[in-house]
């Protein structure tokens, strides 16, 4: 098998996962008792405003036909329109996905910059007190829900020390940069305004933590056991024998071969803080697109439901397609041979 | 039975202390579910119960975990909460795991064309993020506790399907199995008699690892406000409500925070102590 | 005149069930320019011994006693620093497993570089490819370009082993180690491995610590031969020696060891596979 094969294989199964969750959705927003339109307008709504608003949503139709349209949304970007809001989901999304996206980020940063250096330090040290630091960490990142997290956090960053703010992604007074990439961080830096960054940083960070706890946990806990077992590899004595300083060894000998498998379970964590971003944003008030789906969800907004739900599904398939993708640029035997 | 005590697992089980911590909290945490009503200093706190003179009293020796705005002790509703979040993660996992592992029973044994259709089915349910699934499911369905374990059931199932397919595959190529088809045993037989005792050890290590897992998203979801509904004593919706007064009434959502974490954390250890004495991989 | 001498080396692991002694007490010479072999069984402590050589064990649980002189210094006494200096330069190691031995994530290449680099700083880089390519060549490896731009798992068992031999030369060390070479290869190329390796450090007149329980192995190649047993050498002696009249029963069994008959018939079967060549 060659890589050309390799990476066809990977795109044809990301689109057909992509496909199937398409129609999966579809079914959930269709299969389900209740009538959408009259969820949607509540019970004052009079049966011709119900009927109005089903032939918007084309569900007198035929399910085929209600999926055609809804795969033909989706292409054109067209995702129909928010009953909440009044404006067209793909406006909504695109005002809100940043946010999220910001703040996954950031917590992806904290997860890798943290969770791998304790990893590795823990593999290197197996059984010493940074090991058994490491596992406490990630014990308590896994079984606390991230809601809790940010609960614990709030009180003691934003009450009880009380230098980081509650809520939000900016002070009331900040007035945010122009828009150029969405993200505030990225944009008031670019704009040179920089005290709207450190505002905007002295927000991110508490959400952030929340959210990075437990994806944090697992980074370091799969760093340690991969490092371990490339540690007792041959070609680690073999390095030894020739001289190789232990820094090297750690630092590149030995971090290459243990990261790149590291690699696709960050993906996976990374693409998995779109869900946790619910509980998180909810606490913290982030204005992000998990908000946003919350939101969808009490107003029984059918658009805006399959839309967010579409979007965080395209972009875990695509997060784990790139992931692959990187590691297979990485990875000699998948790019030489396929493998 | 009497096996387990005397083999080396149950050794090994029984000298690492975090086990045996996991073995008592869940234990500790069941019989004071069970036996809330007898356990718990004031039983009539579980339900729609005002006490207006004894609202937002701290932390005290009467009320353990302080009490919240209409005066409900925390500490008897956290217990009576256990009592709900138990009774989810059972509900989900005896739906669950019969569908997941008989999918995944089929689909390993049989290979070809259902291997494919099951197992690609699969993917694409691990391939939205559980929580985001289980909300959009809870989206057009009524917030109540019976519906949130029909949104979780939903999105665990395939974690089991892939866990036994795995295990179905290497089991079939086993002398056992292949020596029993070889003597002319049904599908059934090999199926339900052969592989499925053989893949119990796994199953029931996972089984208890979950029950922590389902139990946080259970209160994840009910903390979103899309999952059981007050009166009813939940620990995710206490944590929720409990957060709107902070920081000054901070035990409404710490306590019961707290008592998340000890639950999951329980089954937590519990079931990494099980996959010492089983010795199995997840 | 001697190059390397142990001097009364004895090694004990702790482990929780108490001590074990790999090594009791044992003595070893080699002269520059010498081949000699160590033979045992496995468990016997050879492998122990070529990495006490080069401190590749070196952790709390390993008592260690006696000396081991390389060039009038005891390698027990250095700091793990001036080892350093002495690994992969003036002794280089050559391992059971060449396909582990090297690391799959980088190209022989940079593996090679990267073993000059530790001991050298000042070399011409526009000359390098050449030497690496000569030293390929050495090992009577055909496509040295190819190889170089390889990854370990793209090399047959023979060609990574080869690839290491180079690697062992690339310091122009004084001794080489040589920790059961062949064993893991196909028989076939067990015997073109051993002459390649035999010819390419006569010529650079190297010394060498092979380390295998192979009689067979050893006869072809050694000049001197140390027979090993549960840690304790029991017969010492040239190769002529050894084979002709072996001293302890305990050689005079690994000798009747040797299956003749297969050897003749791999033999042969060489012959035959040269002759088609």
């Amino acid at each position: 098998m060659n890589i050309k094969l390799y990476l066809f294989q990977r795109l044809y199964s990301a689109a057909i996962v992509l496909i199937g969750v398409s129609i999966l959705i579809f079914i959930i927003a269709r299969i389900i008792p209740g009538d959408p339109a009259r969820m949607a307008l509540g019970p004052t709504a009079t049966q011709e405003m119900v009927e109005q608003y089903r032939d918007k949503l084309h569900l007198n139709d035929p399910i085929h036909v209600q999926y055609w349209f809804f795969i033909k949304g989706i292409t054109e970007g067209d995702l129909g329109e928010s009953v909440y809001t009044k404006r067209n989901v793909t406006t909504d999304v695109s005002t809100y996905f940043p946010a999220t996206l910001e703040l996954i980020i950031f917590a992806a940063l904290i997860m890798v910059c943290v969770g791998v250096p304790l990893g590795i330090l823990a593999g290197r040290y197996k059984d010493k007190s940074i090991d058994n630091i490491s596992r406490l960490i990630s014990l308590l990142g896994v079984v606390t829900p991230s809601f809790v997290w940010a609960v614990f956090l709030m009180i003691i960053f934003a009450f009880y020390l009380d230098i980081l703010p509650v809520a939000g992604r900016l002070s009331q007074d900040t007035v945010a940069p122009d828009k150029i990439t969405g993200l505030i961080i990225i944009d008031s830096i670019i704009r040179g305004q920089f005290d709207v960054t450190i505002d905007a940083l002295k927000h991110i960070i508490l959400p952030a933590l929340a959210l990075s706890l437990s994806a944090l946990g697992q980074a370091s806990r799969l760093t340690r056991s991969n490092i371990t077992e490339v540690y007792d590899k041959q070609y680690i004595e073999m390095a030894r024998a020739y001289g190789y300083n232990e820094f090297k060894i750690a630092t590149k000998y030995a971090l290459k071969p243990a990261m790149i498998p590291t690699l696709t379970i960050l993906g996976l964590d990374f693409a998995a803080m779109l869900g946790n971003a619910f509980l998180v944003e909810f606490v913290f008030a982030w204005p992000g697109i998990a908000k946003y789906g919350v939101q969808a969800i009490l107003y029984k907004d059918l658009n805006a439901i399959t839309a967010t739900t579409m979007i965080i599904a395209t972009f875990f398939v695509i997060t784990n397609l790139i992931v692959d993708l990187v590691v297979a640029y990485l990875n000699p035997k998948i790019r030489l041979s396929g493998k | 039975m009497m096996k387990i005590f005397k083999s080396r697992g149950w050794y090994k089980f029984s000298k690492n202390p975090l086990s045996v911590i996991g073995l008592l909290i869940v234990s500790i945490i069941v019989l004071m579910a069970i036996f809330a009503n007898y356990l718990t200093p004031f039983p009539e706190h579980a339900g729609p119960f005002v006490d207006i003179p004894n609202k937002i009293k701290p932390p005290s020796s009467t009320y353990f975990f302080g009490t919240d705005k209409i005066g409900r002790d925390t500490f008897s509703r956290i217990i009576f909460g256990y009592r709900t979040s138990l009774y989810l993660g059972v509900i989900v996992l005896c739906i669950a795991v019969p569908i997941g592992t008989s999918l995944g029973l089929v689909a390993g044994y049989f290979g070809g064309k259902i291997d494919a259709i099951i197992m690609r089915i699969t993917d694409i349910f691990l391939s939205i993020p559980p929580l985001v699934l289980a909300l959009s499911i809870m989206a057009f369905l009524k917030p109540t506790l019976t519906n949130a374990m029909i949104a979780v059931s939903m999105m665990w199932w395939p974690w089991y399907t892939r866990l036994i397919y795995n295990l179905t595959r290497s089991l079939k190529n086993e002398g056992f199995v292949i020596s029993s088809k070889i003597v002319g045993a049904s599908h059934f037989h090999i199926i339900f008699r052969e592989i499925l005792p053989n893949c119990s050890a796994s199953l029931i290590t996972k089984i208890t690892l979950d029950m922590g897992f389902v139990i946080l998203i259970g209160s994840s979801l009910s903390f979103l406000g899309l999952g059981v509904q007050p009166p009813t004593p939940d620990l995710g919706t206490m944590v929720s409500q409990g957060s709107k007064y902070l920081p000054d009434i901070w035990w409404l959502s710490v306590f019961p925070g707290l008592a998340i974490l000890v639950i999951v954390l329980g089954f937590n250890l519990l079931g990494d102590g099980l996959k010492d004495l089983f010795d199995v991989e997840i | 005149m001697t190059l390397l001498s142990i001097r009364n080396l004895e090694v004990q692991f702790k482990h929780y069930e108490g001590v074990t002694t790999a090594l009791k007490k044992i003595s070893l010479d080699i002269k520059e320019g010498e081949k000699v072999a160590l033979v045992g069984e496995s468990g016997s402590g050879k492998s122990v011994t070529a990495r006490m050589i080069l401190g590749l064990l070196s952790n709390s649980n390993i008592k260690k006693n006696g000396e081991i002189f390389f060039e009038n210094i005891d390698l027990l006494k250095e700091s793990s620093s001036q080892i350093k200096q002495i690994r992969g330069n003036k002794i280089s190691m050559i391992f059971q497993d060449p396909v582990s031995s090297l690391n799959p994530y980088f190209t022989v290449h940079k593996q090679m570089l990267q073993a000059l680099e530790n001991h050298t700083k000042d070399y011409d880089k526009n000359t390098i490819e050449k030497y690496f390519v000569d030293l390929l060549k050495d090992v009577k490896i055909e496509d040295p370009e190819r190889v170089l731009n390889s990854y370990a798992f793209q090399l047959s068992g023979g060609m990574a082993q080869r690839v290491m031999i180079s690697m062992a030369l690339i310091n122009n060390p004084k001794l080489i180690l040589a920790d059961e070479p062949t064993t893991a290869l196909d028989v076939t190329v067990q015997k073109k491995v051993l002459s390649i390796m035999k010819d390419v450090i006569s010529r650079k007149k190297m010394s060498m610590l092979l380390i295998s329980h192979n009689l067979g192995v050893v006869r072809e190649f050694a000049d001197k031969i140390y027979v090993i047993y549960q840690g304790t050498i029991l017969e010492e002696g040239s190769t002529e020696k050894i084979f002709n009249s072996p001293g302890h029963i305990y050689t005079q069994t690994l000798l009747q060891a040797i299956p003749k008959i297969y050897e003749q018939l791999i033999n042969a079967k060489l012959k035959r596979h040269q002759n088609t060549d």
